[in-house]
Order: structure tokens, then sequence, then C-alpha cells
């Protein structure tokens, strides 16, 4: 194989790596703890403030969540598909309730894959998950 | 002036609000799968094509009326939205779904902003039934 030939199998191999690297780029791999940050001044986010869970829902007088390891997952303790308050629909509709007003949709441009991913072989949405940040 | 800002601000507020709740897809499938110049994308075909039985043709609503053979927990033909995840997010049919045609949940998802439930979106079959002689 002559070095041309060779150099140029390498910078394609290493263009295909780029670009499906570019492809499958989530800025939001962890889902909750991944948007709901502590973003503090000087970090170049437009948004300065506590964004954390913990800090967000003690504001809402919700109990201290000192058994949450993994959110959300742990979260489903008290918040099941089969309780009064499943999660999902509390978080489908902080989210996207008055959709023209609320900042998930019309500032950060959230969406469904911000929180769900799809396991294409099985077919089965996902919700994402992470370690908590507080 | 204030005349004008009157008409011009709800207008304004209308045509943002058009742009964030925009919406290619309000039927679902059969607003995405139709038939143009290119190619013909209705599900009638692609029925042929997978050697669907009849029962695929002669379904009025589209999906609510697969659920009589797809439904989730006893479907005979296996769970609708299985199927459909797997065949819109398994390539090489995922390059075509997320990248050719730019599509995501919400293509046939919308979600109900008041109960905070995902929702399946819906539409008349959009090809001629076909009477085939016995």
């Amino acid at each position: 194989m002559s070095n041309g030939f060779r150099a140029i199998a390498l910078i394609s191999a290493a263009a295909l790596l780029t670009v499906s690297a570019v492809a499958v780029a989530d800025s939001y791999p962890q889902g909750c703890v991944d948007c709901h940050v502590l973003s503090e001044s000087g970090s170049g986010n437009k948004y300065v403030g506590d964004f954390r869970i913990e800090p967000l829902l003690a504001q809402t007088g919700h109990r201290w969540l000192r058994k949450i390891k993994t959110v959300p997952d742990d979260c489903s303790k008290c918040h099941s598909d089969d309780s009064d308050l499943p999660l999902s629909t509390i978080v489908h509709l902080v989210h996207f309730e008055k959709p023209a007003a609320n900042l998930y949709t019309t500032e950060f441009g959230g969406k469904c894959a911000n929180c769900h991913a799809m396991d294409g072989p099985s077919g089965e949405s996902l919700v994402k998950s992470g370690p908590k940040n507080w | 002036m204030m005349r004008v800002a009157r008409i011009l601000a709800p207008a304004l507020l209308v045509f943002t609000g058009s742009i964030v709740l925009g919406d290619d897809y309000p039927q679902g499938c059969v607003s995405c799968h139709v038939s143009t110049e290119q190619q013909d994308m209705r599900l009638n075909v692609i029925f042929d094509q997978i050697e669907h039985s009849r029962a695929g043709q002669r379904t009025l609503l589209i999906p609510t009326g697969c659920q009589r053979c797809h439904a989730d927990e006893d479907g005979v033909g296996g769970a609708l939205s299985t199927l459909i995840h797997r065949s819109h997010y398994t390539d090489p049919i995922k390059e075509k779904f997320t990248g050719e045609f730019n599509g995501d949940c919400v293509s046939c998802h919308k979600m109900d902003t008041d109960t905070g439930q995902a929702e399946i979106r819906s539409g008349k079959r959009n090809w001629q039934l076909r009477i085939v002689p016995e």
C-alpha cells in the first residue's frame, strides 16, 4: 500500500469517526442533572442561578431528598406510574404547560430527547438518568 | 402609536405562538407517509412490501385502528409502539427518519399540556381501499 493511499485511508477513517461522533452527540446524556445545574456567574451561561433539583424542590415545599442518589430513578419510589402523582405526569406538566410561555421550550429548546433516549434495537423509549448533583 | 402597538402586539404573540406550536405532522403517520412525485411512501404500499395481512389495508384510522392487532399488552401482531420505534430508530431507516426527514418524537407524539400525557397522533388512511376478488 502506497504512503499516499495509506494517508487517505487514515484521514477518511478519522473523518468518519468525527462525523459519527457529531451525529450521536448528546448534550444531556444524564437527563435531569445535565440541565438542572448550578450556573455561576462567569460560567458563560445565559442564566445564572442554582437550578439544581434539590433547591428548586425545596422552594416548592417538597420534602428533603435525603435518600435520592440517582435522578430520576430514585424519585419513582414515591412517584411511580401507579402512584397518585406519577413523575412522568409531573415532569411533563412542568416542562410543557403553556408551551408558548414555558422557558423549557422557548428559551432552552427543550425536547423529548433531553430526558428520553430511544433504544433502537429493542424499540424501548428510555428515561435518561444520572447521579444527583447536590 | 399606541393604537398600532395594540394591534401589532397580539398579532406578534399569535405569530410567535404559531412558530413555537407549529406542527408539520398533525396526523402523525399519514402526514409523513404520503405519495410524492419521487416516491410513494404511503403505508398501504409499505404493507405490500412487507407482506402485511389485508387488515392493514382495511384500517381506517392510523395508527389508532392498528391497535386491534398491535395492542401494547396482548396484541397478536406484537406491540405497535415497539415495532414503530424499532423501524424508525434502527439502521438504515433511522438515517432516513432522523436525518433526511428530521423526524423525532413529536413527529408521531404530541404532549397534552393540560394532563401531562404524551399522546399518539392519528389520522384517516390516505389510500383507497382495494377490493380484491376472492
